[in-house]
This record gives structure tokens, C-alpha cells and sequence, in this order.
């Protein structure tokens, strides 16, 4: 009971950052809806709704790569954002070199192409209800052998191992970052010595194959890899940090 | 083992082409073939009935159809069984130089199939003149293409492995070998598919297996490429033996290392402006998927770059602006490299494939689009550029003004929509905001809940059909509660000792699963004692069944307090007995 009550009190006070951003944002004040959009994803909250209104409040606050990473956290948990789809697609058009975002590394992907379209909370529910269907079927044919029942069973065990496949596959972390700042480095070792192997623009999209300390090995969608201060970067997986201070590029 | 890839490749033949019309196909398994020595060709066909050729006529080839033999494999693909079948004629090659083995036609299933042309290379065989050494037997090579380039130039990185081509000698890698491929630090190296070849040197006949890389110089300066290491052995066969599984042969061992070769990288001239980075030669092509343009139905525009350069240094093409009367998507980014037809060239082909949604009517151009890239042979910078296309977009009945297409998505001519030329808004708050936390307590419950349920059925139905199985077990668990209930309508209704003798008599019955008609109190005592039921419930028992008896004998009905009496001892009695059952069924 008292945990059920601190969630619905946690819950409402989520709800309230949410409206006071919101809020701010609509009243022209970006700075403050971002710190606020913030603090909601500093509590835990993962919901694309924020993500996408967080990466609303940066764009308008001038802020392109903080504005992608956050569209792309919010396709991330739905990919059938369409309108977040769109000012992705508006922020990227504003960038240097508009490179095209790098495939992500994995075999889960591939496998499941099928649900690109199924939010992660869809293919939880579904596999969740694949589930509970197929121990109902199972019970109901022990209780009352019937024909088709056992096959029913399969196909909904089917079902449920795909979706929460998918599921899984969705929440896995993204292993794509966003360049935060105008013309970053990019070297060949984890070193601020090492030769400069090339540069990244301002919103350029990554893949991080790697972390070592503070480093942060990446390569672009054109096949270029080396390694990047991770300050000079924003992480589109968890744990959704903020762009770091004095990083945002107006 | 020799025998296990045909048939996986036969496998993977016929899953490949069980949906589709009868497959036929000519495999020669040897690279290279020696002048009068045989060696096997196989034709392949997937079907039921297959009516190979009798004769196969090869010019340069002398078939044998009389020795030919047929094997079959069966594969599964989508439910359906699949037939292969493999016909191996021997052949001996009359000729030396390039055969070509032409396209043969048979039926399968009834229906005409036809081959692909193939070729197979001949070479004469040739005796090593005089002594071999160790050295001559199995040796590697490493070598570049050239030495001096530009920054970004391609270098084509080739390793050989010569190994002697002789019936007496064997040679080959160890399963433990150590084999390390060379350090390429400051180069961007793309692998290429191994080649296999028949080369004659020094009057010794090798198959010669060649490693091909192409590696794009990222860095200036001198630049190394390591060592190849290589680690191998050759058996060598005596001439007057055999060679057979008890045959010993010399063994000698390699550790072949190559010399490093170093690379003089020079730096690219000036870069003017809008250089795209690569260098190499290339051509440019642009092309629409549609002449046939409709306002608001988006084309794709694909730009594609050819050449001998390192395709990752060719970024997305910066498109002149069509904004005016179109939205042009991001790229998307395709690659391709082939083996030039000179064999020593990588040619690379990049493509971009760009939506574009004409967002006006009319007539519209698609601008030249120009791509600036290094040529290291004319040691100058050079601008392909692709010719403009005039357009005439016809107007839609569906268009309207101000549309912007969504990217990444699936584009149909009504996904189009109508919005401001601004972001998109803010988004509503959900009923409940998402967060991971919360998601993860139900999640468990949820999926274990049904699994609980699950096995309470399990139990109840198990305990069902050993009910419906076993009527003894199924009286004694119902006995009580039928004695209990009976013994309550007993006391709310009168003192009919019949009824109270039949609660108790069939009580026992069904506890002991005996016949409940006529028992005596005599008979139930029996039972009891059998059951080996303590003497003095016995004997309660017995009272209170005499008891009754004795009443019916006299036709007397029991008075309310001796009903009660009766009726409390007989409850008693019941649960003692009843208890004492489940103790014993427990033990």
C-alpha cells in the first residue's frame, strides 16, 4: 500500500513537471522547459512524449544536437513517431554534412526488422498477452482436451517469443551518439596528442562501438572511425544524460 | 570431409531454388586441371524426375558418360521436400589453355532446362627439372602495386602462397598454425575475395592462392606494412611407394615470414574548395526512378559514383537547392566493389538514393550535380559533374500547397501530409508517463500469474481424473461430508432409526469402498476390525448401530433426546474414523 501510494504521489509529481515545461515552453521560456523536461528524465521517466517535447525545447533554444539526441531517445521507445520523425528529420537538414544516421551494430536488429513500426511498450503488451494466452490455452486443453488447441498454444508461444524478442530488441541501449559542438576532433588513439584523424560537425550522428575512460571510439555512416572525447557527445541510450554544461552550442 | 562441402553445397543449391523453376547448374571443383589427368564434372538439377544427358560434347575434353553415377539429396524448404540430384562425369582435359564447357540442356520435371556456359583451365603438367629443395616446395610472397602515393591513393596489397603442384607432395596449413595477418597501421584496408591460380616458375608447376587487399593510405610520411606470417608443412611422398595411409612421408615444416614494404605517402596539393576528399577516378550519374512526376507523389533521385577510390571518403553529395518547388529527403547511402575487368583494379560504386517530393507544378529541373576529387595519375583536382534534367511535374488532384514529407517512412502518395512549415508541436501528456522502473514490477507478475494458474489446473485436473479413475478413492473422500449432511437431516426431521442405521453403515462403505447393501451391524464390525480400527470405536460403533437395530426390530421410533444422543455419537464416531483413514492414508 505505501508503495503504491509513493508511485501515485511520484506519478503526480511527474505529471506536474511535465505541464510546467510544457508550460514554459508555450510561454516562450526554452531554458526553462528544458530544466524541466530534465529533471523528468533525471527521475527515471522514459516516455517519448518527453523526449520528444525535450528535444522540441532544445531546437528552440538553438541547441541541434541535444534537439536530435532527444528525437532519436523518442523513436527510439516508439518508433512510429511520425511527427518526432519529422523535426528529426528538420533538425538533421540544419546540420554541416546531413550524414545519414550509422546502421547500429547487432544481430537482433535484422531479426527483427518486422516490428520497426511496434513501440516497445506494444511488443511488451503483446507478448504479454501471447503469453497469458498460451498458458490459458494449455489449461483449458488439460481441463477439456478440444482439437486445435495444442497448435493455438504454439502459435500464441510463437507470438509471445517474437514480440518480446522485439521487446528486448527495443530496449536494448542505442549505441548511437550525437556530436555536440562545432568541428570536434576525432583521433586516431584516446590521447588529446594523437593526430586528428578527421572532424565532426555539429548534429552529426555516431555509432560508439567502444568506451575507454573518457573516450569514446566512433564511426560515422560514411566509414570513418576514431576516437572522440565523450564530453563532446551526447549519448542517445540510457541513462539519457544531459548534454554536458557549457557543451550546448547555440 | 572432401565429400561433406559437395553435399552442403548441394543443400544450399536446392533450398535456394526449391521455389523457383527448375535449376540446373555445371560445378567443376578444381581450380585449375591438369592435360591427361581425369577429374570429375557434375551437373546439378533440383526435381523429381530428371532426365540427364546421355553425352556431353566439350570440345578440348574428353568425357567419359560410361562411368557416370548419380547421387541424390533431399533438403526440406518450407515444408516441402526438395530433390538434388548430382551426376559426375569424368573427363580428361586433351588440351592445355582455357576450355569452355558450353550450355547443356536436359529436362527436368518435364521441362527444358539449360546450363550455364562454364570454363575450366587446363594446364600441361610439367615435371620439376632436377633437385627440389625445401624452399622450392612452399614459399609466400607480399608486394605492392606501387610504392609512391598520394594520401588516400589506392594500394593494392597482394599475398601469395605458392605451394608445388606435384601427385607425390602435399602441403597445407596445420590445424594449430599460427597464421597473423600483417600490421597495416595508417591504412584503411578493404579485403578482397582470395583468387586461385596454375603458375609455372623456374620450370615448377605451383597453385598459387592469393590474398588481395586494397589499403587507402589515411596518414603522410613513410608507411609500413608488417610481416606476413605463414606456418605450414609439405609431405613429401616417396616415388616408389604409394601414397596410402601407411605410407610415411618426409614432413617439413615453414615459418615463412615476408619482408616488410614500406609505402612513401605524399600529401594531397592544395585542397580548393568543396574537395570531397576522395582520390581516385570517378564518373558521375544521376537517375529517376520516374519520368512520370506527379505533384505531391515523391521520385527517388539517385546519384552514383564510380571509380578506383576509397568509396568511405565519398560523403553525401551536397544537393543544389530545389527548394523552390520540391523536399528532398536525407540520402541513403549504398555501396558496391568489384574486381576490375583488368583484374588489378577495385572499382567502387556509391550510390545515394534521394526521396523527392515536387511540392509545385510545372516545369522544374533537377540541377547538375558536381563531386571535386583528387586524380593521383594526372596529379590534379578534378570536377565530374552530372548532366541537369528538365522536369515537368503534372499537378494532382490530391496535391495541395505547403507539404512536407515525413523522412525514413515508407512514402505513398497518401502519406503525404499538410502541416506549417514549423516544427511539429509539443506533445500532450500521456494518461501515464512512461518509466522503465515501473514498467519492470508488473512485468513479472503479469507473466507469472498465468503460469500459476497453469499448474492449479494441472493439480485439479490431475485430481479429477483420479477421482473419475478410482471409485473407491473418490466414495472415501466424499463420505463424510454425505454422512455429516445426512446425519443434520436426521435431526431436523425425526427419530427414524433406519435412516441413522444406513448414515453410519453406508459411511463405512464407502469409506472401505464395500458393498453397501445389507449390511449388518455384524458385517461393519468386520470391516472395522479388518481395517484393524481401535477396539473401542469398534465398539461405539457397534452400539449404536445395535441400537437402531433393535429399534426397527421393535417398530419403535427414538424419542428427540435419544436421536440426539445417537446422532452426536454417530458424528463422532464418523470424524474419528474419518481421521483415522487420512492418518493411515498419509503414512
Amino acid at each position: 500500500m505505501t508503495i503504491l501510494l509513493s508511485m501515485l504521489l511520484a506519478a503526480g509529481a511527474h505529471d506536474e513537471l511535465f505541464d510546467a515545461g510544457s508550460q514554459a515552453y508555450l510561454q516562450g521560456d526554452y531554458a526553462a522547459a528544458i530544466v524541466q523536461f530534465e529533471e523528468l528524465v533525471e527521475h527515471a521517466v522514459a516516455d517519448p512524449a518527453v523526449f520528444h517535447n525535450l528535444g522540441n525545447a532544445y531546437y528552440r533554444s538553438g541547441q541541434i544536437a541535444p534537439a536530435i539526441a532527444n528525437y532519436e531517445r523518442a523513436l527510439m521507445l516508439d518508433p512510429g513517431l511520425v511527427d518526432t520523425r519529422e523535426n528529426l528529420f528538420r533538425c538533421v537538414a540544419q546540420t554541416e554534412r546531413r550524414l545519414s544516421k550509422p546502421e547500429t551494430a547487432g544481430w537482433m536488429r535484422p531479426l527483427f526488422f518486422w516490428s520497426d513500426g511496434i513501440s516497445a511498450r506494444a511488443c511488451l503488451a503483446i507478448a504479454l498477452v501471447s503469453w497469458i494466452s498460451m498458458w490459458g490455452l494449455l489449461a483449458v486443453r488439460r481441463l477439456r482436451p478440444t482439437p486445435y488447441l495444442r497448435r493455438a498454444a504454439a502459435i500464441a508461444a510463437l507470438g509471445a517469443l517474437a514480440f518480446a524478442g522485439s521487446y528486448l530488441n527495443r530496449t536494448e541501449p542505442s549505441d548511437i551518439a550525437v556530436a555536440n559542438g562545432e568541428r570536434i576532433a576525432v583521433r586516431y588513439g584516446t590521447d588529446e596528442s594523437e593526430t586528428v584523424h578527421f572532424e565532426l560537425y555539429n548534429g552529426d550522428r555516431v555509432r560508439v562501438d567502444q568506451r575507454t575512460g573518457d573516450w569514446a571510439r566512433v564511426a560515422t555512416s560514411d566509414g570513418r572511425r576514431g576516437w572522440a572525447h565523450v564530453h563532446d557527445l551526447v549519448f542517445v541510450g540510457p541513462p539519457f544524460d544531459a548534454p554536458s554544461a557549457g557543451k550546448a552550442t547555440p | 570431409m572432401r565429400r561433406l562441402f559437395p553435399a552442403i553445397a548441394v543443400l544450399a543449391f536446392a533450398a535456394g531454388s526449391w521455389a523457383q523453376e527448375p535449376v540446373a547448374r555445371v560445378v567443376i571443383e578444381e581450380t585449375a586441371v591438369t592435360v591427361g589427368q581425369p577429374f570429375w564434372i557434375y551437373l546439378e538439377a533440383s526435381g523429381g524426375r530428371i532426365e540427364f544427358p546421355q553425352d556431353i560434347a566439350v570440345d578440348g575434353l574428353s568425357v567419359d558418360s560410361n562411368s557416370a553415377s548419380t547421387q541424390t539429396f533431399f533438403s526440406l524448404g518450407a515444408g516441402r521436400r526438395v530433390a538434388t540430384q548430382r551426376r559426375g562425369y569424368m573427363a580428361v582435359a586433351s588440351r592445355a589453355g582455357k576450355i569452355a564447357v558450353p550450355a547443356l540442356a536436359f529436362r527436368v520435371d518435364g521441362k527444358n532446362v539449360t546450363t550455364a556456359p562454364v570454363e575450366v583451365t587446363a594446364v600441361e603438367h610439367v615435371e620439376p627439372e632436377g633437385q627440389l629443395s625445401k624452399d622450392d616446395l612452399v614459399f609466400t610472397r607480399a608486394f605492392v602495386d606501387k610504392n609512391d602515393v598520394f594520401q588516400g591513393e589506392p594500394v593494392r596489397f597482394t599475398r601469395q602462397l605458392w605451394r608445388i603442384r606435384h601427385n607425390l607432395i602435399e602441403s597445407g596449413t596445420p590445424r594449430n598454425a599460427d597464421l597473423r595477418d600483417p600490421v597495416v597501421e595508417g591504412f584503411y584496408e578493404v579485403e578482397l575475395e582470395p583468387a586461385a591460380s596454375v603458375e609455372t616458375e623456374k620450370g615448377i608447376q605451383y597453385d598459387v592462392t592469393a590474398l588481395n587487399s586494397v589499403l587507402y593510405p589515411a596518414a603522410t610520411g613513410d608507411l609500413t606494412i608488417g610481416a606476413w606470417h605463414w606456418e605450414g608443412i609439405a609431405k613429401v611422398y616417396n616415388q616408389g611407394r604409394r601414397r596410402s595411409l601407411f605410407a610415411s612421408p618426409d614432413v617439413y615444416e615453414y615459418v615463412l615470414d615476408s619482408e616488410p614494404i614500406v609505402v612513401h605517402v605524399k600529401p594531397l596539393p592544395d585542397q580548393p574548395e568543396g574537395f570531397s576528399g576522395a582520390v581516385g577516378v570517378y564518373t558521375l550519374a544521376t537517375a529517376l526512378s520516374s519520368e512520370s512526376l506527379l505533384q505531391g507523389v515523391p521520385f527517388k533521385l539517385t546519384i552514383v559514383i564510380e571509380g578506383t577510390g576509397n568509396p568511405d571518403a565519398i560523403g553525401a553529395l551536397g544537393l543544389p537547392d530545389m527548394s523552390e518547388w520540391a523536399h528532398v529527403s536525407e540520402p541513403e547511402a549504398k555501396v558496391e566493389r568489384s574486381i576490375a575487368p583488368n583484374g588489378k583494379e577495385v572499382r567502387v560504386s556509391k550510390s545515394f538514393e534521394y526521396t523527392v517530393t515536387p511540392l509545385a507544378e510545372g516545369p522544374v529541373a533537377v540541377p547538375a550535380v558536381e563531386f571535386l576529387y583528387f586524380d593521383p595519375q594526372s596529379q590534379h583536382y578534378v570536377t565530374a559533374s552530372s548532366e541537369a534534367k528538365a522536369l515537368t511535374i503534372r499537378k494532382s488532384a490530391e496535391s495541395q500547397p505547403n507539404m512536407i514529407v515525413s523522412d525514413g517512412l515508407s512514402l505513398e502518395e497518401g502519406s503525404v501530409e499538410i502541416v506549417n512549415q514549423d516544427i511539429r508541436p509539443l506533445m500532450a501528456r500521456p494518461p501515464r508517463l512512461n518509466s522503465p522502473g515501473r514498467a519492470g514490477a508488473w512485468v513479472p507478475v503479469a507473466s507469472a500469474v498465468p503460469v500459476v494458474a497453469y499448474v492449479l489446473a494441472f493439480v485439479y485436473a490431475l485430481r479429477r481424473d483420479r477421482f473419475a479413475n478410482d471409485s473407491g478413492l473418490a466414495r472415501a473422500h466424499r463420505a463424510r461430508a454425505k454422512a455429516e449432511k445426512r446425519l443434520a437431516a436426521i435431526s431436523g426431521t425425526g427419530g427414524d432409526p433406519d435412516a441413522l442405521y444406513h448414515t453410519l453403515s453406508d459411511f463405512v462403505a464407502d469409506l472401505y469402498n464395500a458393498d453397501a447393501g445389507g449390511l449388518t451391524s455384524a458385517d461393519v464390525d468386520t470391516i472395522l476390525a479388518s481395517r484393524r480400527v481401535g477396539a473401542e470405536l469398534r465398539d461405539n460403533f457397534r452400539k449404536i448401530l445395535r441400537s437402531c437395530e433393535r429399534a426397527q426390530y421393535a417398530s419403535q421410533q427414538f424419542s428427540v433426546d435419544e436421536l440426539r444422543a445417537l446422532a452426536s455419537g454417530a458424528e463422532a464416531c464418523i470424524q474419528q474414523l474419518d481421521s483415522l483413514r487420512k492418518e493411515e492414508a498419509a503414512a
